[in-house]
């Protein structure tokens, strides 16, 4: 069966075409989601600062979920390591020399905003490194060394004064020295005296991470172990690449984004690549009914000729498999780049692609082409060797039971997966809906014939006005099959377009407008550092017209005890001053005070409260961002209609366990103009703007999320767009003989060329129409998950869509109509029964 | 008649249901002698092509037995009904013989390597150049002319040595000439013993088989031995008159 079916692919290797493009980019886009898992599994930094040390120890892994068995989720915020740890690691056999090292955000006043920000840090760790002093000497306290790099561009001397502001707050130093670098550091560093990094630093009682520089003759890896073995589990030991986690911020955070990223774009591809090959198959059985006819006249069992068919697909799938290899060694890199060129992931993140995404990838694109045509291929099996006699009838539209109970099934399940998605949190609810529009595509895609029939049967009494309408119709319905092997891959763009980013966008807008409503402010203060100087607020109270001021700290963290559940997708914490915090916070108080919120106190959502069984005075523990644990008392319940609910605590419990250990804004509520009285007392470095500040900000951090959404969706609607494109082509090269016959009775060629664009036109409006019909199955219980009940999102987004979809069918028509119709039809029809 | 290696006994068939109903086949009952080289005749929507395709087992009979190569057809499932044919049938159609993507070589072994066989090299290839068609092997269908396209399928018919081989209209797409040489081959294969049943309207093409069975409305009406192509054609004649 082999021979036969590669001597039939030979034969025809255009109708191969769509299967092979397929397969070879979706075998491409298979190996980048392996490439995007693996980076995910591995996160490997290469450390630049910390590369002196073979060995870094680091604050605690993440939060070790109390209901799962091993799953662990990053800190939000920078975990410290405790000072006792270092005389452990110091006493530790093998240490030959234990660095504790500090870091903390500093900007050099007179930087333009936006300049990078630079990181101070104390001396000892500068031998991590190592940088080595090229001009001056070691800083003492009150004096600061620079990096050559950070030193030449601000032309900065040894011994002359440099004005420095850190957590806020402006203060003098003295150049002391200008350091040489081993090794190229992407971050600016400044080196202070111990005691001055010490004080520097928001979290004083905590360094940062310790370098561990084994003695001679230790291996690395024993010497880890053994580290990892005495402080586990309130430290981690890293090595290798692992090391970066330590040195950078955010790596560890990129884990879930990342492989989020990869399963749900690896899913998409599956479903695309199946009804791709699936409808290719259908399309090809259908071209070739006859000969499929005489092959089984010639004595091949329907067992044999579905082989053969599947043997065709196989032989194809598999070169597009094997084309699909480098071309997934490079999409892999260009999706990576280009996510953490967006901000998505941090730039230091390495992009991992071992052999195992392209052994994953090679196999899925085998796989399922491969079950796919074992499913498609049933309709080569069913040709009758009588056929082989006759001209061949066409097929009707109706489906077999299996196809039937199948398309049945992925109809239920993508209900299901909408009704499911509307009682879900709003931010677990696009990782439920999403998968519903590739539901609803598989099962429009296997009731395909019969949507065509009785659709384009509904557009008739439209059509009959346009010449040549009329006879578009009955093409369509008479070929429905044919028809809907076109309107799958289109319909499955469409609806990867709408559902995706209509999804994201009502989400975004939702969150932000839930975020923005929390919060009311007249004035509100920031800087560009994320970091306000923490006695700003107290001064900003002496501003005529100021009834009321409160810092806010933003951080993310858990419900311990009891334990709230929310694992990998932790509350929102929102810190405020406990005295103002009844003015900027806008969320109706159900019972308590907003007034008792100070010291360990903590003022929940009702519906939280409820489900957690913790009323009015009842003691919780927190688990905040950097992993700490506080225990608190309930003194509010909120009640707020968003759904997006925050868990608010006193700012000043909150910010020291924040990565900045700071407030990152000052709101302020007043009466008259503010604006300039709050500019003067608040200084250079900040920005005062009003309350659409919060709302801009939050935005921000949204849109980068959105971003990945976008690029899915994009890269979703290229693929099926090759594919429609492809079956779009072959469907009209395959009618030559029937287009023959039409001019043959007296159609001119444009009159054939007129039918075959209002065919095209119908499809691509049953396409835009199922499309957008399965995309509301994600979109709409989105909507009504996040409290939004209507979707919103901007409207050119749909533009795009339906003018992408006629922008495919048009053209192709066009040109695959004037190949088709090349031949004089005499020749054409002379050619025999054979195409 | 019981050494006959393709019996139909009252067969019927119908297609269509209610008023538009047409029996094709109207309680048929022949036996094919074993060797011999029969023409199945009739005009237009006589049955006769139905008569074939029942009697190949490519169509099931309403009611009523076929038996080929003496097997029972009722109750077999298609795969079964698709072995027992790949051993013991070979057909000749009009046209659409061929599978395009195969070379004159390749269709000619098709049947045998669907059965998981190894060709016998050198008979196919005396039969291929008892067809004249030695130098053509390599070619595929549509680099053939008709008549070239028409033998490359006798000697598929040849080559399986089948016990029986179904002609469909085998001349009718074919010039005077080439139609001959074909019928001089299917000829050939009666002699060497296979039982050749030719479905035609051809009264020439009907000459060269040994018997003329005509058919009208579904019925055998009458059968004429050694048939000469006038007396062929007078009696097609009177049928046509008859029928309707």
């Amino acid at each position: 069966m082999t021979r036969l079916a590669l001597a039939s692919l030979r034969f025809r290797a255009a109708a191969s075409v769509a299967t092979f493009v397929a397969v070879l980019v979706g075998c491409a886009l298979l190996i980048a989601c392996g490439g995007l898992m693996e980076s995910a599994i591995r996160l490997g930094a290469v450390p630049q600062r910390l590369a002196g040390a073979p060995v870094v120890v680091a604050g605690s892994e993440g939060f070790k979920l109390p209901d799962e068995e091993s799953e662990t989720v990053a800190y939000p915020e920078r975990a410290g390591v405790d000072p006792s740890v270092l005389p452990k690691v110091a006493a530790t056999s093998g240490v030959a020399k234990a660095v504790p090292d500090i870091t903390f955000a500093a900007t050099i006043a007179g930087d333009e905003p936006g300049t990078d920000v630079l990181f101070g840090h104390n001396w000892a760790s500068a031998a991590l490194t190592p940088f080595t002093v090229r001009e001056g000497a070691e800083p003492r306290p009150g004096q600061v060394s620079l990096d050559e790099a950070s030193a030449d561009r601000r032309g900065a001397e040894v011994g002359a004064p440099i004005d420095l502001v850190v957590g806020g707050r402006a203060e003098t130093f003295t150049v002391a020295g200008i350091l040489h670098g081993e090794r190229a550091i992407d971050a600016p560093a400044l080196f202070f005296a111990e005691d001055d990094a010490r004080r520097l630093s928001p979290r004083s009682d905590k360094v940062d991470a310790i370098g561990v520089v084994p003695a001679d003759g230790v291996d690395v890896d024993d010497l880890a172990e053994r580290l990892g073995a005495q402080l586990s589990p309130g430290a981690s030991v890293l090595t290798g690449d692992d090391r970066g986690a330590a040195e950078y911020t955010g790596i560890g955070a990129s884990r879930l984004p990342l492989i989020l990223l990869a399963a749900v774009f690896g899913g998409m591809v599956l479903v695309v690549m199946a009804l791709v090959v699936s409808a290719t198959i259908s399309l090809s059985v259908r071209q070739r009914q006859q000969e499929l006819a005489l092959l089984r006249a010639s004595g091949a069992t329907p067992a044999q000729a579905h082989r053969m068919v599947v043997a065709e697909t196989m032989a194809v799938a598999l070169l597009g498999a094997v084309c699909g290899l480098p071309a997934g060694a490079l999409a892999g890199g260009q999706i990576f780049d280009a996510s953490t060129a967006q901000g998505v992931f941090p730039t230091q993140l390495v992009f991992h692609q071992g052999l195992v995404p392209f052994a994953g990838g090679f196999l899925l694109a085998l796989g399922i082409p491969w079950l796919t045509a074992h499913f498609a291929a049933r309709a080569a099996a069913r040709a009758r060797p009588i056929q082989a006699l006759s001209e061949a009838a066409i097929p009707t539209a109706n489906l077999g039971p299996v196809r039937r109970t199948l398309g049945k099934a992925f109809a239920a399940a993508t209900v299901a997966l909408a009704v499911a998605t509307m009682f879900l949190d709003p931010e677990t609810a696009s990782a439920v809906g999403g998968p519903a529009v590739l539901t609803g595509s598989i099962a429009a895609g296997l009731f395909g014939p019969e949507l065509v029939h009785v659709l384009a049967g509904m557009a008739v009494p439209v059509l009959r006005r346009f010449s040549g309408g009329a006879i578009a119709v009955i093409n369509i319905r008479a070929r429905a099959r044919q028809f809907a092997a076109v309107l799958t891959p289109l319909t499955l763009a469409t609806a990867i377009a709408l559902g995706n980013i209509y999804a994201q966008t009502t989400q975004s807008e939702a969150a932000t407008a839930a975020r923005a409503d929390e919060l009311s402010a007249d004035v509100v203060v920031s800087s560009g550092d994320r970091v306000v100087s923490p006695d700003l607020a107290t001064r900003l109270r002496g501003v005529p017209g100021v009834t009321a001021v409160s810092s806010l700290v933003v951080s993310k963290g858990w419900v311990e005890e009891p334990y709230d559940g929310n694992g990998s997708d932790p509350s929102t914490l929102l810190g405020v001053d406990a005295q103002t915090a009844d003015p900027v916070l806008n969320t109706p108080v159900a019972e308590g005070s907003l007034r008792d919120l100070g010291g360990a106190s903590v003022a929940l959502p009702r519906s939280e409260a409820e489900d957690l069984g913790a009323g009015l005075g009842a003691k919780v523990t927190l688990r905040l961002g950097d992993g700490a644990r506080v225990e608190v008392a309930v003194v509010a319940l909120l009640d707020g209609s968003s759904n997006y609910p925050s868990v608010v605590v006193p700012a000043a419990l909150l910010a020291p366990h924040t990565s900045t250990g700071l407030a990152s804004e000052i709101l302020v509520r007043g009466t008259g103009d503010l604006a300039s009285g709050v500019r003067q007392v608040a200084g250079p470095g900040t920005t005062v703007g009003d309350g659409g500040v919060l709302a801009a900000e939050f935005a921000t951090g949204v849109d980068v999320q959105a971003w990945i959404s976008y690029l899915l969706a994009v890269l979703a609607i290229a693929y099926a767009a090759i594919a429609a494109v492809n079956t779009l082509g072959v469907a009209v090269l395959s009618r030559r003989r029937e287009l023959a016959l039409q001019r043959l009775a007296g159609a001119t060629r444009r009159q054939v060329t007129r039918m075959l664009f209002v065919e095209g036109t119908v499809l691509g409006v049953l396409a835009l129409a199922l499309g957008t019909v399965i995309s509301l199955f994600t979109v709409l219980p989105i909507a009504i998950a996040t409290g939004s009940v209507l979707p919103s999102g901007p409207i050119w987004v749909f533009v795009v869509v339906v003018d992408a979809a006629f922008l495919i069918v048009w053209p192709v028509t066009a040109i695959t109509g004037r190949l088709a119709m090349k031949r004089k039809p005499v020749d054409e029809l002379s050619i025999g029964g054979g195409q | 008649m019981t050494n006959s290696p393709v019996r139909l006994e009252a067969v019927r068939k119908t297609y269509g249901r209610g008023d538009s109903a047409v029996t094709a086949l109207d309680g048929v009952t022949f036996g094919f002698p074993a060797g011999s080289f029969t023409a199945v005749m009739g005009p237009s929507g006589s049955g006769k092509s139905t008569l074939l395709h029942c009697a190949a087992g490519l169509d099931q009979p309403d009611s009523g037995t076929v038996t080929l190569a003496g097997t029972p057809l009722t109750g077999l499932g298609e795969t079964e009904l698709t072995v027992l044919r790949r051993d013991r049938v070979a057909f000749v159609f009009q046209s659409f013989n061929l599978m395009p993507a195969l070379t004159v070589w390749e269709n000619v072994t098709l049947p045998t390597i669907l059965a998981g066989r190894a060709p016998d090299d050198a008979w196919v290839a005396r039969v291929l150049d008892r067809v004249g068609l030695t130098d053509r092997t390599k070619h595929r269908p549509g680099e053939l002319s008709g008549g070239q396209q028409q033998r490359v399928a006798v000697a598929r018919a040849l080559a399986v040595r089948p016990a029986v081989t179904f002609a469909d209209e085998p001349t009718g797409a074919l010039d005077t000439q080439t139609a001959l040489e074909v019928l001089a081959l299917l000829r050939e294969l009666a002699e060497a013993g296979q039982t050749v049943v030719m479905v035609t309207h051809d009264p020439v093409a009907a000459s060269h088989a040994d018997s003329a069975l005509f058919l009208v409305d579904g019925r055998i009406v009458s059968e004429v031995d050694r048939p000469r192509a006038d007396a062929v054609a007078a009696e097609l004649a009177g049928l046509t008159g008859r029928a309707r």
